[in-house]
């Protein structure tokens, strides 16, 4: 097979099938990422319908955990990763600062019309809340992983607090089986408890858009499904993008698919027209399972 | 089906294997337990003729033949917490610094350099502490705060002593700043075990640089924290040669934090050249034992506090 031989010659072929303008709360434009000197993602877009699950696939290091994190800047904290292009946060430009915008008319040149914003990362981190492949559960009891991340916002205690942790339980399916030991460390919780744990932490501070980072790559069936139908409860409540290896996840859970591929958006439409009828053959080959 | 090959491997080269490994383990055992015996039957007698009064009174006097050894004992504890209160919160700010802020390109050498610190021999911290820092201490801090203070006050009665600059509190500097590397390198180390992923959830979720460090990345860590400490004091009890040039050398009971004094390492290591009696040696042996508990003891408290920790 010549995919990679032929990849210096070939212009990839793009289909992206955008929901209506109106509705993104979220979207990538033209984005561009450096980890160092190497370029791992070349004009990706990516538009996020509010309310709704958008799911990202593609075979491993394609970009799509990369594109996960520009969405809230978290690659930032290592030096030398970059991001080139407009990140759009209900309406505002969250790359936009002074070097993202030096760096965009660098590349595009001075027609490029961007307001710029100095956009705080601490609070771009809170809307914009990440869930991570190995669950993270922070060094401290199970209420106090969710109060934690609330009281970095309101000053909030006592019985107020214990509705907002007792919520972000139930919203994440996770309630029934921790209510009776919320005093005890998050830490010794089963691998599946403790992702939806960091779940519901996510959720505890009311992002408007929940990224996931696959999510269920360290978990075992079970807990993937009951994961799943967590995320499935969400739908129309909050925004999330998720990463996975898993077609069939993405076939249940999202509403929206994209598909990447040597760091570029290649096909991103409706998840059934996706699957059933996708538009371009490199998209077909890789759902179908000839390659990836 | 049987496989021949397998069932006749001699089992004679894991029988020595198993040997070896359990005679190393009984003889460190045995080196133990022959050091605590041999400090016993050599103190025995200073037990034997003062009694609690050994470690109670604080009267040492070679020429009369009379030992108490409240005066190191106290010199040796007072120096080694004085030592870690100073050196911890500084091997906590520099573990920090490497691991959250210093760019690679910096932190490498910064982490090298603060290893090849830690193995500097403790005699040339010592004459650095007598001829530097001493005078400097005396000079600097010492007779103007005599100057200073008002009589009678708090502080005088911490600050009384001979301006000199050898003594119990300039004794617990120069511990820190040896103690310091170790505690800074094993630190980092520690920080580093920190997955990834945990702090940048802690980022993820909005918090700042201080925030992931003081409630994520350090109680992460909360139980090898114990140890760092734990290191950090066992190092400052022993410590024997930059001590003894730099606390003076008393032996009462030292009356405040700027008195000269002494500790139970550099009153053995002072004295047992020249100890003429056989009570003075067999004193100085029980002052051996005295340490071994307090090192012992410490360590237990510590094994204690983690397990319960971890709890």
């Amino acid at each position: 097979m010549s995919l990679l031989d032929s990849e210096a010659v070939e212009t990839y072929e793009r289909s992206i099938t955008a929901p209506p303008a109106d509705n993104l709360v979220l979207e990538a434009r033209n984005l561009d990422f450096f980890y160092g000197k190497k370029q791992t993602l070349f004009g990706v877009d990516l538009p996020v319908e509010k309310n709704k699950i958008t799911a990202l696939i593609g075979p491993s290091g394609c970009g799509k955990s990369t594109l996960l994190r520009t969405l809230n800047r978290i690659y930032e904290l290592y030096p030398g990763q970059q991001a080139t292009g407009r990140i759009i946060l209900d309406g505002q430009d969250v790359l936009a600062d002074k070097a993202g915008i030096a760096r965009l008319r660098a590349r595009d040149g001075d027609a490029v019309e961007v307001t710029p914003n100095k956009m705080d990362l601490a609070t771009l981190r809170a809307r914009v809340g990440m869930v991570f492949q190995k669950p993270t559960p922070f060094p401290m009891s199970i209420y106090d992983n969710i109060a934690f991340g609330v009281r970095l916002y309101k000053r909030i205690r006592g019985a107020e607090m214990d509705e907002i942790v007792e919520r972000a339980l139930r919203r994440a399916a996770l309630w029934d089986e921790v209510k009776d030991k919320l005093k005890e460390s998050g830490l010794g919780l089963s691998g599946g408890q403790q992702q939806r744990l960091c779940v519901a932490r996510g959720l505890a501070i009311d992002p408007e858009v929940l990224l996931l980072d696959e999510p269920a790559s360290a978990l075992d069936p079970i807990s993937t499904a009951k994961l799943e139908d967590t995320l499935n409860e969400l739908v129309g409540n909050v925004t999330i993008v998720i990463v996975t290896h898993n077609l069939h996840q993405a076939a249940r859970l999202a509403q929206h698919t994209g598909f990447m591929f040597l760091g570029r958006m290649i096909e991103f439409g409706p998840t059934e027209e996706f699957f059933s009828a996708p538009k371009l053959k490199r998209t077909r080959d890789y759902v179908t399972g000839r390659f990836g | 089906m049987h496989n021949p090959a397998i069932g006749g491997r001699a089992p004679l080269g894991e029988d020595i294997f198993r040997w070896l490994c359990l005679s190393a383990a009984t003889l460190l055992l045995a080196i133990l337990a022959g050091v605590v015996v041999s400090l016993a039957i050599g103190g025995w007698p200073a037990f034997a003729k003062f009694g609690l009064g050994f470690l109670t009174s604080s009267t040492w006097n070679p020429v009369s033949d009379i030992y108490g050894a409240a005066g190191p004992i106290v010199g040796t504890l007072v120096t080694s917490f004085l030592s870690l209160a100073i050196a911890l919160p500084l091997a906590i700010g520099v573990a920090v610094f490497l691991t959250e802020f210093a760019p690679a390109r910096i932190a490498r050498p910064i982490a090298v350099a603060i290893e090849l610190l830690a193995g500097i021999p403790s005699i040339v911290y010592g004459m650095w502490g007598l001829f530097v820092f001493a005078p400097w201490f005396a000079e600097n801090v010492q007779q103007p705060l005599a100057n200073s203070v008002t009589p009678g006050s708090l502080m005088d009665t911490l600050t009384q002593g001979i301006p000199n600059g050898a003594n119990i509190f300039t004794a617990s500097i120069i511990l820190a700043i040896m103690i310091l590397p170790y505690m800074a390198a094993v630190f980092r180390e520690l920080l580093l075990t920190v997955p990834a992923q945990v702090r940048e959830a802690g980022y993820g979720i909005g918090c700042t640089s201080f925030e992931v460090t003081a409630r994520i990345s350090i109680p992460y860590v909360r139980t090898g924290v114990l140890g760092v400490i734990m290191l950090g004091l066992g190092r400052a009890l022993g410590e024997t040669m930059a001590v003894t040039f730099i606390i003076g050398n008393a032996h009462g009971f030292p009356k405040s934090l700027f008195d000269s004094g002494s500790t139970i390492a550099s009153t053995i290591a002072n004295e047992f050249a020249e100890a003429s009696s056989d009570m003075h040696s067999a004193a100085l042996i029980a002052l051996g034992l005295v340490l071994f508990f307090i090192t012992f003891g410490v360590l237990a408290l510590a094994r204690l506090l983690l397990a319960r920790s971890m709890r």
